[in-house]
């Protein structure tokens, strides 16, 4: 099972945000979406979690809009999804996520298990939420309010609460998604790779993880899938190796750059070739 | 069990956090039920005639018996008439205590869920045009009761100043509502942006009718905007107290989906919320409830703000608890208001609205300085 897009096109007011997408997001996978600013990486993760409205039914030229019947989860259109049955199906990490009210780190993480609430008892409630914060290290910020954190501890509680919503069933024959939208934008670099590991090793669940990541090692070392995009269109998408080409990223980013790992001892990772030699610095 | 020393220091209190709730929440509600049976029993007491506790239990007990001749009960002057004590309570006092029950109720809890709407502590029921639209209503009826609508008033009677304030209500909630409603998507700031243009609107429309009053009307006018929980019988008070209930009960059950809804509009909807429907209901029930509230009591500032943030401040932002909480709090807090508006002048009343403001202002200010202090060391 997958997530299927299909001739995809996003407009917002007529000027095209995204152009003719295709692309499937396998379950069991790590797909990460890269691409320079205004790309289209957070308008394609935002289509795929239902968030914008078909083209009949959008509000104003302000709003982004698609043409339904583009994008299919588990072989079924994403409009024939009520809005609580997509909520057994995917998980989403916003790329905002303040919040004004000072709820403590335990009750946010609480909020995740809204969805299967009925389903379980009280017990099993409390274990899910312990390990989920054990997973994300936030375990010893249970009391604290949410406003105190720091930017990164914030935006690991809310990823503990994204993963808590998929975390019951364990896993299940129906794949489920889990959508994140730049998730390491704030944190340091040992939680950044924590949390791709994490990912990927939630991929293995039978759920497929879209993510959109900025930087290109972090990328290279996690992904399964890589698809880069450039103003609204699919440059190019395959395995790391074959997309962080210098032909595609000098096109993409305008940077001399290349996929680059060393051995099996250490992870991929892209290299930027020194063009200073002409300016002697320092 | 010391409750009133419950205070902020028990955050830290990590064992007994569970999902039921921390130690404070989950005394909260008993508490402050407590404290309105308390403030009840001494509103029901004090007055310009006042009624020995006992007396009010005994009366009370013995209201579906043939009290009215049943001397040994209570203190009669003669056998065949109802007592002064036993009119004064049941039809003066008994409705009126009632009565801030309920809209204090109302005004507690509306304003705890307006928060949550608004996703913002500092929302208030104003902002959806209630008190604007009944104040508008009301006013017309005072300054255009013996003109342009005579014949509405005389065919109503008595229920001409609570209908129009109530009608005024719903025409500028329905006006404010139909703005924001673009395409089925309640939009917030729409609404706000909304509220605040049409509250003006109607603010100059009272400025004009105001203008054309005389002497007596501008009087009466000036008081029903001070707010006033006096001179209401059963009759009256039965319908806003079948409005306020079903408010109540529908807010009530809002708590869990509102708790998430702080999450973000985007974020309530992944967890499955259907977030236009909640945003409808919760505008809804506190058009009706705070609109019965101001079509019999005129305007009472101060408690759909302070209390959801004082209750807040002590026990968190969780509706479950956060909800019922205010609900009591805020009749606990009208009701021990009215008692001053009926005690401090006497044999006069004060204005209710000037109370909850007066003593209210103060009191929260208090306790902002007493949190700056504790978060200052």
């Amino acid at each position: 099972m997958n997530i299927t897009i299909d001739s995809l096109h996003v407009t917002l007011g007529g000027k095209p945000l995204l152009h003719d997408i295709n692309l499937t997001i396998p379950a069991g996978e790590l797909t990460i979406l890269i691409g320079p600013n205004g790309a289209g990486k957070s308008t394609l993760l935002k289509a795929c979690t239902g968030d914008i409205t078909p083209i009949s039914a959008a509000i104003s030229n302000s709003t982004p809009a698609l043409i339904p019947g583009s994008i299919a989860i588990n072989q079924q259109p994403l409009e024939h999804y009520s809005t609580e049955q997509l909520s057994t199906l995917r998980a989403v990490m916003t790329q905002d996520y303040t919040m004004a009210f000072s709820f403590t780190v335990r009750e946010i993480v609480n909020m995740g298990c809204f969805v299967y609430e009925q389903k379980i008892n009280h017990a099993q409630r409390e274990c899910i939420v312990d390990e989920v914060m054990q997973f994300m290290h936030i375990g010893a910020l249970a009391q604290q309010h949410f406003t105190t954190l720091s930017g990164g501890e914030q935006q690991r509680t809310q990823l503990a609460r994204v993963l808590a919503q998929l975390w019951h069933p364990y896993e299940q024959a129906t794949s489920r998604y889990l959508l994140l939208d730049e998730p390491t934008s704030s944190l340091d670099i040992f939680h950044q790779h924590q949390v791709l590991a994490l990912a990927k090793e939630l991929s293995r669940r039978n759920i497929g993880v879209l993510a959109v990541v900025h930087d290109l090692s972090l990328a290279a070392s996690f992904a399964d899938n890589l698809v880069l995009l450039k103003k609204g269109n699919i440059v190019k998408q395959g395995k790391p190796a074959e997309v962080l080409q210098p032909s595609f990223l000098s096109e993409v980013y305008g940077i001399s750059a290349q996929f680059f790992q060393h051995s099996g001892a250490f992870k991929p990772s892209v290299i930027i070739i020194n063009e200073d030699n002409n300016h002697k610095r320092n | 069990m010391n409750v009133t020393s419950n205070n902020i220091s028990t955050i830290n209190d990590t064992d007994t956090k569970k999902d039921t709730g921390c130690k404070k929440q989950q005394r909260a509600i008993p508490f402050s039920l407590g404290l309105l049976c308390i403030i009840t029993l001494i509103a029901l007491a004090s007055g310009a005639v006042p009624i020995a506790i006992s007396d009010i239990f005994s009366s009370l007990l013995h209201s579906t018996d043939s009290a009215l001749v049943d001397s040994s009960a209570l203190p009669s002057p003669t056998l065949h008439s109802p007592s002064l004590n036993w009119i004064v309570l049941f039809d003066i006092r008994l409705p009126r205590v009632v009565l801030s029950i309920f809209v204090g109720a109302a005004l507690g809890v509306c304003g705890a869920a307006m928060q949550a709407l608004f996703r913002n502590p500092l929302a208030d029921p104003g902002l959806i045009g209630v008190a604007g639209g009944g104040a508008l209503g009301a006013v017309m009826v005072i300054v255009l009761g013996n003109s342009l609508f005579s014949q509405f008033t005389q065919t109503i009677g008595i229920y001409a100043l609570p209908l129009g304030a109530m009608l005024g209500c719903l025409g500028v909630c329905g006006i404010i509502y139909r703005i924001s409603n673009s395409q089925g998507q309640l939009t917030i700031m729409t609404l706000l942006l909304a509220g605040i243009a049409v509250n003006a609107i109607v603010g100059a429309a009272i400025g004009v009718l105001t203008l054309v009053s005389d002497d007596s009307e501008l009087r009466e006018l000036t008081f029903w905007t001070m707010g006033n929980l006096g001179g209401n019988h059963w009759a009256l008070a039965f319908p806003v107290l079948i409005c306020i209930g079903i408010s109540l009960f529908g807010i009530l059950r809002l708590a869990r989906p509102l708790n998430i809804y702080l999450l973000g509009e985007s974020q309530a909807q992944h967890l499955g919320i259907r977030i236009t429907t909640l945003k409808k209901h919760v505008f809804f029930f506190t058009a009706l409830a705070v609109g019965a509230a101001v079509s019999i009591s005129g305007m009472i500032g101060f408690i759909g703000f302070v209390v959801p943030h004082l209750v807040r401040l002590l026990i968190g932002p969780d509706h479950r608890f956060l909800l019922p909480t205010s609900m009591l709090f805020g009749a606990s807090l009208l009701t021990l208001a009215d008692i001053i508006a009926r005690v401090a002048i006497v044999p006069a009343e004060l204005p209710i609205g000037l109370i909850t403001s007066a003593i209210g202002g103060p009191f929260f200010l208090a306790v902002l300085y007493k949190q700056a202090i504790r978060l200052g060391k």
